[in-house]
């Protein structure tokens, strides 16, 4: 058992058969911090994928659990000509069809949609979260910059993962809720992560998705076993990756980082005025930062000095 | 002598609910009614302070107390005069009746 895990259930002890028996008749309850997970597939790579990505996360007894935050799952639909899968929600499908081969991605988009859309009682940022020194780094910041292959070079270099998509801020306290699980790699920061880190668990990979080509790294096990630890944010950093670049570095005005974090929240306006101080609050406590990069270890190594802010 | 003040609910106007969070030169206003987010700079942001604690306010005297000891000019007038016609034009503030 890897250090810092309770002696739960986890999916690592069950075979890969008796997962994929199990989303093929009553599904896995699985405790994916701070929710817990209803999943049901007969979809082979979907199986492979939770088995693998999930490894160390909790498997729960679904006869005593009773309570799931989600019940989700992924199914075949037309299976012999051009194949596709769909994602439910509590019988209910809010996408339409994707291709067969993208069903394990599919379901870690319909999680991330089930947190965004349900889960109002946190404040839900779009955001890459870590932390480091019991402070944490917020990174916003659209697709195409860097962001999740920043997220996973941070979290094999001593960065604690609290999300590669959402960060989920308590509005009163301030504190961030970490929820690891996998990070979403795309294109060619997948071979990347590969050769840097050779220990990197990668799941399934799907190609030609609307995102291009996907595949998803397995959290550390330090970010699981750490993961009811809340921490306050620090730094607000909004990543730029630029091929061939120098890394440089500007403030970024806290007005205008204000800004960026509500149009990058998920329910700012579900939490009304509550909300914007909590974001406001947020800005207040961090250093903000612009960063442009094209080279993994300047950004590493500057990410590594930075400073709690004054 | 025309003077300006937040909306206060009557007349069928919206009440005033708006948070204010500054920093250096600029500031953020957030507007309850519509949930929307703005980067204000520092004179807008000083003007609607005014507004917030003293309201309601001649043009002469928000310019008074943005300039405080200067001896205004036609240009000054004319600067206030449009933030708070721009202020109009987005609910934020209004011009009461004579």
């Amino acid at each position: 058992m890897p250090a810092g895990l309770s002696a739960a259930l986890r999916l690592a002890d069950m075979s890969l058969a008796q997962v994929r028996q199990r989303l093929r008749s009553d599904g896995l309850w699985l405790r994916l911090p701070p929710f817990v997970v209803h999943v049901r597939s007969e979809i082979p790579v979907v199986a492979q994928g939770l088995h693998l990505l999930y490894a160390n996360h909790e498997c729960l007894d679904g006869a005593t659990q009773g309570f799931a935050d989600f019940h989700v799952s992924v199914n075949a639909r037309r299976r012999w000509f051009r194949p596709l899968c769909s994602f439910e929600m509590d019988g209910f499908r809010p996408f339409t069809p994707l291709a067969y081969g993208e069903a394990y991605a599919f379901l870690e988009w319909g999680l991330n949609w089930c947190v965004t859309s349900y889960c109002h009682t946190l404040l839900t940022i779009h955001s890459a979260v870590l932390e480091k020194n019991g402070r944490v780094l917020l990174m916003p910041a659209p697709p195409g910059s860097g962001k999740s292959t920043l997220c996973a070079a941070l979290m094999f270099n001593g960065w604690r993962l609290l999300s590669d998509e959402m960060a989920l801020l308590e509005p009163g306290s301030g504190l961030v809720v970490p929820a690891p699980r996998p990070v979403s790699l795309k294109n060619r920061s997948i071979e990347v992560v590969r050769q840097r880190w050779p220990q990197a668990v990668l799941g399934p990979v799907a190609k030609d998705t609307m995102k291009g080509t996907v595949a998803h790294v397995r959290a550390s096990t330090e970010s699981l076993s750490r993961a009811h630890e809340r921490a306050l944010p620090a730094w607000l950093v909004f990543p730029k990756y630029q091929a061939g670049e120098s890394l440089t570095v500007q403030p970024h005005a806290k007005p205008d980082a204000l800004v960026q974090l509500a149009s990058n929240s998920f329910n700012q306006h579900v939490h009304g005025r509550r909300g914007f101080e909590a974001l406001a609050a947020l800005v207040d406590r961090c250093d903000c930062h612009d960063l442009c990069y094209g080279d993994l270890d300047q950004a590493l190594a500057w990410f590594d000095a930075l400073e709690l802010p004054s | 002598m025309t003077r300006w003040a937040l909306p206060d609910g009557l007349q069928g106007c919206r009440q005033a609910d708006f948070v204010l969070r500054r920093w250096g030169e600029e500031g953020v206003v957030y507007d309850d009614a519509t949930g929307s987010v703005q980067v204000w700079n520092g004179v807008a942001c000083d003007v609607f302070e005014l507004l917030l604690t003293r309201s309601p306010l001649s043009e002469s005297q928000i310019a008074a107390a943005l300039l405080p000891g200067e001896d205004l000019t036609e240009e000054d007038f004319t600067m206030v005069r449009q933030l708070l016609l721009q202020f109009q034009s987005m609910g934020v503030a209004e011009c009461l009746p004579d």
